[in-house]
């Protein structure tokens, strides 16, 4: 059957005007005032700025409020991250956390894990990193190998993560690893919480080009984990993995990497514009509110309580090219008339601009999946 | 999609299926008129569906995009305009197809009355009997003897007629009260996103069909990445162009609807390039031919996305009007959008 692609429309409900004139005051308040670079969720973390976002109510949003969280939807937590995002503010800390750790823990998690991590999250104080690539297994995630064997009360791991966002100084990891000794492909593996300052644990941060460290290789030589730190089933975790892709890939983060750009380029038009500039403005403008509608279109799914996988796929293939499109055409209607803040702009785009359309899965996984929904394999 | 929005894509795709095929194209862009295809629609009242008081504007329109989907080679897109001004005036409709003809100043009617002049681009202009005459100074008028005017027949390069009309003699000319020229091109405008947004998803769904036929290297070519993966940033296209267009759609009636209409036009014409294009590519020679379905719907994509002001044209409408606000009421714009102005976007 061929997938309807006619997404119904979906607006943000009227209380969250209230809540976005909230965020931005806040935002005015504690962010500097003038310049910033481009917000982007992988990088640029501030955990002093984590906490008071925790204790503004904004992290964990919608999760129970007996774990620390707020009961408010996923509309209104759409309205927190795409101002945050837009505002340039350092999220990097919180962000996978709030967007996958605590959701999956809320979803598979025991009763005492989350009374354990949830509360800390809210608070912006717990920062959590994702365990799934290694050096042997990128877009293939089903070929990992790291083991953690079943020993008395829990499991002894040995194998290694590579490209860890934040393993440098977030508090855990939840790892996706083989708990089933010989197991093969999508069978066998589980998803465990890991201490990243546990023994035999070593972290060791890559620098990327942009010449900062945000991504890690960790390395575990006989880690012990002790049974309650697996998460949901055991053998049950590519399931788990999977179930959480429509949060990781409709979010504003996948298209709004590069909209400082966008902003600083207003900036310079207002000033001197050609035609070319203003057109270029506003091709950029139709795509990115077309976008963000189809976002918030699938933000209406989540809340409606679907797992909109193949949508959210679409959403992130068409975003990251849309990011990636900014920088590109900005710098040719420029003319050479950069300022120092568009150009300090753009060259910060430009430098993370690669990344896009590989973390969270490569464009060519995305369009596979989508060809998938077409039904061509 | 709504219970009526359902309701009316079912019957149009009855109706279209039944009475649109390469044969009654070729013929009408020969020059005949499509007459069985026009008295089913007008039989079932939705070729005046805007004129009607018991059909929301917004369910209308969403015909449109069935008739984007089927290439359907009739003048649906003016009557309706047409039937929604005549209904603000006040004014009777009568069951006939309408034309929609925009002029600037040095064409507008002397008289009060009557209409000499010339006529460009007129959609299916030589079967007209009515058309409605929009100015740029904001008046409108009802012409109801077009079949006097001389008729230069010309088509658009997707063979729809877009004819040349002259009018030596005076006709009659009846103003219509209560419009505006802006919003009048706006409707004309958003009756080309919407069937662009039909066609452009049936361009896809005919290229998913090709590839899984299509076998080459002893497989359907569907099973090759380097289809698969076009065809997906097709299908990405195909949901931003729909998504653009229902929101224009929807906003019919609200203040917004040019800024949606900037936003529809601009997304959706770009949308109809890339789609087209990748449609062309899997297909390979066999779409290339005139026998095949494809060109009739790609080369409508090609005219419509020129018609009434081309991607470029909105967007700098929209780019000029965030730009005057300022940086930093961008953000502001993006998610609380307010009317652009539409001021020289004219013909
Ligand atoms: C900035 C950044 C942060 C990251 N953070 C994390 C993190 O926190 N945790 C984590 O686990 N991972 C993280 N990653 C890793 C990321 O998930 C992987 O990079 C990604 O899954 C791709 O794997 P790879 O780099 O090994 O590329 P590969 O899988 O080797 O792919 C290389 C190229 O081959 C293509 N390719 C691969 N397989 C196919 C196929 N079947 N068909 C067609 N083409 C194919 C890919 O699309 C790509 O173009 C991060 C990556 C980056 C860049």
């Amino acid at each position: 059957m061929f997938p309807d692609l006619a997404w119904p429309s979906a607006s943000l409900p009227a209380e969250a005007g209230l809540l976005r004139k909230e965020v931005r005051a806040f935002l005015q308040q504690v962010l500097p005032a003038g310049y910033r670079p481009n917000s982007d969720f992988g990088s640029g973390g501030d955990a002093a700025f984590s906490r008071q976002l925790g204790q503004q109510g904004w992290i964990g949003m919608t999760w129970p409020k007996k774990y620390g969280g707020h009961e408010r939807s996923f509309f209104e937590r759409y309205v927190v991250t795409e101002e945050l995002l837009a505002a340039g503010a350092p999220v990097g800390h919180h962000w996978i956390a709030d967007r996958q750790s605590g959701p999956l823990l809320l979803k598979f998690g025991t009763e005492k894990q989350r009374a354990t991590y949830l509360p800390g999250i809210a608070a912006g104080e717990i920062f959590f990193s994702i365990g799934m690539s290694e050096p042997d297994s990128g877009s293939d995630l089903a070929s990992i190998r790291s083991l953690a064997r079943p020993v008395e009360a829990g499991y002894l791991l040995n194998g290694r993560k590579l490209w860890t966002s934040g393993a440098d100084h977030n508090h855990y990891m939840i790892a996706l690893v083989r708990t089933e000794p010989g197991s093969e492909r999508h069978a066998g593996l589980s998803q465990v919480i890991l201490d990243l300052k546990a023994e035999g644990l070593s972290v060791r941060p890559i620098r990327s080009m942009t010449g900062q460290y945000h991504f890690n290789e960790v390395v575990f030589e006989d880690v012990f984990i002790p049974q309650e730190q697996l998460v949901g089933k055991p053998g049950n975790g590519w399931h788990q993995v999977t179930s959480e892709l429509g949060y990781e890939r409709s979010g504003p983060e996948r298209f709004l990497s590069t909209f400082r750009v966008l902003v600083e380029l207003v900036g310079c038009a207002s000033e001197a514009h050609s035609d070319r500039m203003l057109i270029l403005i506003g091709r950029l403008v139709a795509h990115l509110m077309t976008l963000r509608r189809m976002s918030i279109s699938v933000a209406a799914m989540l809340e409606a309580g679907n797992n909109p996988v193949i949508e959210a796929a679409l959403v992130k293939e068409l975003g990251n090219n849309f990011e990636k499109t900014i920088p590109e055409l900005a710098r040719l209607a420029l003319e050479g008339r950069a300022s120092g803040q568009m150009q300090a702009t753009l060259e910060d785009a430009l430098l993370h601009m690669p990344s896009f359309t590989i973390r969270g899965g490569t464009r060519e996984i995305l369009r596979g999946i989508i060809a998938r929904s077409l039904g061509l394999r | 999609m709504t219970t009526a929005d359902s309701l009316i894509a079912d019957t149009l795709d009855r109706i279209l299926t039944a009475h649109v095929d390469r044969t009654q194209l070729d013929a009408v862009a020969d020059g005949r008129w499509p007459t069985e295809l026009w008295n089913a629609l007008a039989e079932t009242g939705l070729a005046f569906a805007t004129h009607h008081e018991d059909l929301p504007l917004e369910d209308a329109y969403a015909s449109l995009t069935m008739v984007g989907r089927h290439a359907a080679p009739v003048p649906l897109a003016e009557t309706l305009v047409a039937g929604e001004l005549l209904r603000r005036a006040g004014m009777e409709m009568e069951p006939l197809p309408f034309g929609l003809a925009f002029i600037d100043e040095s064409a507008m009617p002397q008289q009060a009355d009557t209409f000499t002049g010339v006529l460009q681009d007129i959609a299916f202009g030589r079967h007209l009997q009515r058309l409605i005459l929009v100015a740029s100074d904001g008046r409108h008028w009802l012409l109801s003897e077009v079949d006097k005017a001389t008729v230069e027949g010309c088509i658009n390069i997707a063979g729809e007629p877009r004819d040349r009309l002259v009018f030596s003699q005076p006709v009659k000319a009846l103003p219509l009260s209560g419009q505006s020229t802006a919003r009048t091109f706006m409707l004309a405008a958003l009756t080309r996103v919407l069937m662009m947004a039909g066609a452009i998803e049936s361009v896809l769904r005919m290229s998913v069909q090709y590839a899984l036929e299509r076998v080459q290297f002893g497989r359907p070519i569907a099973r090759f990445q380097a289809i698969q993966q076009q065809l997906a940033a097709s299908a990405g296209e195909v949901v931003a162009a729909l998504q653009a267009a229902q929101t224009a759609r929807l906003a019919v009636n609200s203040s917004l609807l040019p800024t949606e209409i900037a936003i529809a036009k601009a997304r959706v014409g770009e949308a109809a390039g890339i789609v087209s294009e990748i449609g062309h590519q899997v297909h390979g020679a066999i779409g290339f031919t005139y026998e095949h379905m494809l060109h009739y719907r790609v080369r409508r994509l090609w005219a419509w996305r020129d018609e009434l002001g081309h991607e470029a044209q909105w967007q700098r409408l929209l780019g000029r009007f965030v730009v005057a606000k300022g940086a930093d009421s961008l953000w502001q714009f993006i998610t609380s959008p307010e009317p652009i102005d539409l001021e020289d976007l004219h013909p």
